[in-house]
């Protein structure tokens, strides 16, 4: 008797579970069955037709891409063409390899070397006439480049309106060149200091001076107008 | 005393940054990474922080006094400065890293 209650008791149990999940379904089924439904035929769909029409958005894009840089080398060209026929002197156009900036030094590699007519001693500058450095080591197709703010480097400069003021600075890294001057020498911040060998190229702007009223010298550091570790192509010109 | 190895990672790492960057002499980075691997290999104190702590010294004091004397007198810039901290921060690493792999 007991074994008969016990079974029925199981069968109803197991029913009402199986009526829980029958309707949890069917409410499922009602609300995502039309997505689930077009989901389905749209995967058969892509299964069904050829590949390429699936590859098609990314061939474009790739495309689009490779356009974008043609049309930027071209520009880049024509600009060197225009500097070259404009230019009264020859230079050798080169590309940094290897820029400033690495464990914060300022050695740099340029992908110009012998091949290109290049020997130590020539000296580069950027398109904008300013002075970044020397070569001083060459190789076949590669060169490397102290700039003038290297450790221990000297360079001479002119500064003052007239650019009769020359002075020569020492290098201390980090793009930046420093010397002491009477206090009686009138400088300030901002104004543009010139190389005295090459007077028509720019070797930095005065970026600060340190001085003080009891002292009689003042403390003057010139830095580059432009980052050495951000520049992307530089001019060689032979010595 | 420790064995060569840790002095001759120390000469090739300074070999190596002499080769990368330009260096206003020779030995620039050369001497002081050599004196870095020869005070570590020397060093009998057992804690091995504090050798590598005086190797590191031994190596900046004598890089800075360099770079002085290069630009007779005129302190580095801080870029420059960090620069060194950096290559000798590296350099130290190495050799303690190969000095600590020798067999016991």
């Amino acid at each position: 008797m007991m074994l008969h209650n016990s079974y029925q008791h199981n069968r109803l149990i197991i029913g009402l579970r199986a009526g829980v999940l029958l309707l949890f379904a069917a409410v499922f089924l009602v609300v995502h069955g039309p997505a689930l439904v077009s989901r389905a035929v749209i995967a058969m769909h892509q299964w069904v037709v050829p590949q390429r029409t699936a590859a098609m958005p990314d061939e474009v894009t790739a495309l689009q891409a490779k356009v974008k840089d043609l049309e930027t080398e071209n520009a880049r060209i024509n600009e060197i063409i225009t500097r070259v026929g404009d230019s009264k002197k020859q230079f050798v156009f080169g590309h940094i390899v290897f820029g400033g900036g690495f464990l914060f030094t300022d050695t740099l590699s340029i992908d110009r070397g012998r091949e290109s007519g290049i020997v130590s001693g020539d000296f580069v500058a950027t398109k904008e006439s300013i002075l970044v450095g020397t070569i001083i080591q060459t190789g076949e197709r590669w060169s490397t480049v102290a700039p003038f703010t290297q450790l221990g480097r000297k360079v001479l400069v002119r500064a003052g309106e007239k650019k009769d003021i020359v002075f020569e600075a020492m290098g201390v890294g980090g793009e930046e060149i420093e010397v002491d001057l009477p206090a009686t020498v009138n400088l300030k911040a901002g104004d543009v200091v010139w190389s005295a060998e090459k007077p028509d190229y720019i070797v930095g702007l005065v970026d600060r001076l340190d001085s003080s009223s009891a002292r009689q010298i003042q403390n003057v550091f010139i830095k580059p107008p432009i980052a050495f570790k951000a520049l992307t192509d530089v001019e060689i010109y032979h010595k | 005393m420790r064995d060569g190895r840790g002095v001759f990672a120390g000469v090739l790492c300074g070999l190596f940054f002499e080769s990368i960057f330009v260096v206003p002499t020779f030995g620039f980075y050369l001497l002081p990474i050599t004196i870095i691997a020869i005070i570590f290999a020397v060093l009998p104190f057992t804690m091995t922080l504090l050798n590598i702590t005086l190797s590191w010294l031994g190596g900046f004091l004598t890089m800075l006094q360099w770079s002085l004397v290069a630009t007779q007198g005129y302190m580095v810039s801080l870029a420059f400065f960090i620069h060194i901290i950096s290559i000798i921060t590296i350099s130290t690493g190495i050799i303690y890293y190969v000095s600590s792999t020798q067999k016991k």
